[in-house]
């Protein structure tokens, strides 16, 4: 009954009473899926510092385009997908409507920032593993 | 008046979904152990972009920090717990992470499937964590062991 009363354009968008769709529910999704083997190589990645223990040793690691890539990977989508999981937790647990959209501006902000900061530092490590003569 | 009171009815009526009128079952408490693990490692993976950031720009407030921690016992314990905490919600989140990618494309629903996979999630992270703080363990003390070993040579020379 209820679904013969949705226009065709309406059923073709499939967007649901809401309106908005499902964008943040799937980029939450992918990036999960993203996830999954780039949390299994930080793990080992981590592991393989702590057993290097000096922090030469260590930038050395540095040299691999992979490794580069891989750490910047793993802090810009571990920092989205958090973003994504923080501002769904503020939405359901502040109430206050003021506090709850100036906590997810303050989160978005710090995400943002703290991607840049954290890919700009990996990026010089791996400059530094350059002998520029 | 009679406004007013249904005004203050309206504001102080129970909302949905009823916590604390709940008993705590597996399944609730994995859910709401998701959503704190996801906050946590939030917050500590900004604390480690932010140290990757100091150990490049500002190594020396870098070591600062870290004297600060390992000089006091309490300090350095409660740094070990964190650091042992995030190791434990990385496993939890990634594993129970994985459960609910395989329910979004519809499978393990039924009630027993769904309590199968919880105990296995929450067994195997703490076996992950135990493993990977046992390596971290030997790795540390063969080096810690050389270098006390060379200061009772330099000591007794």
């Amino acid at each position: 009954m209820k679904n013969n009363l949705r226009s065709p354009l309406a059923k073709a968008k499939a967007l649901g009473s809401a309106g908005s769709g499902t964008a943040t529910w799937w980029a939450q999704r992918v990036s999960a899926v993203a996830l999954v083997p780039l949390v299994i190589w930080f793990a080992l990645f981590m592991l393989k510092a702590i057993e290097y223990r000096d922090i030469e040793l260590i930038t050395t690691m540095f040299g691999s385009p992979f490794v580069t890539l891989f750490l910047a990977f793993f802090v810009a989508i571990g920092l989205y997908h958090g973003n994504l999981g923080m501002i769904e937790i503020i939405e359901d647990y502040v109430h206050c409507h003021s506090m709850k959209m100036g906590l997810i501006i303050l989160i978005r902000f710090l995400s943002f920032v703290t991607a840049i900061a954290g890919i700009c530092a990996i990026f010089v490590i791996h400059l530094s593993t350059f002998n520029f003569n | 008046m009679e406004q007013q009171d249904t005004q203050t009815l309206h504001k102080n009526r129970p909302l949905s979904p009823h916590l604390s009128i709940y008993k705590l079952q597996l399944t609730s408490a994995l859910s709401i152990l998701h959503r704190i693990t996801g906050a946590y490692l939030y917050v500590g993976l900004v604390v480690l972009a932010w140290a990757i950031f100091t150990l490049v720009y500002f190594p020396y407030i870098l070591e600062d920090i870290s004297d600060c921690i390992y000089n006091y016992a309490i300090t350095r314990i409660i740094f070990k717990f964190m650091v042992l905490s995030w190791t434990f919600s990385l496993f939890y989140h990634q594993l129970n992470g994985i459960r609910h990618l395989f329910w979004d494309v519809g499978k393990g629903f039924d009630l027993k499937t769904t309590y199968i996979t919880g105990r296995i999630v929450v067994i195997l992270a703490i076996l992950l964590t135990i493993a990977c703080w046992a390596l971290v363990c030997m790795y540390q003390t063969p080096v810690e062991m050389i270098i006390i070993e060379d200061n009772i040579i330099a000591d007794s020379q």
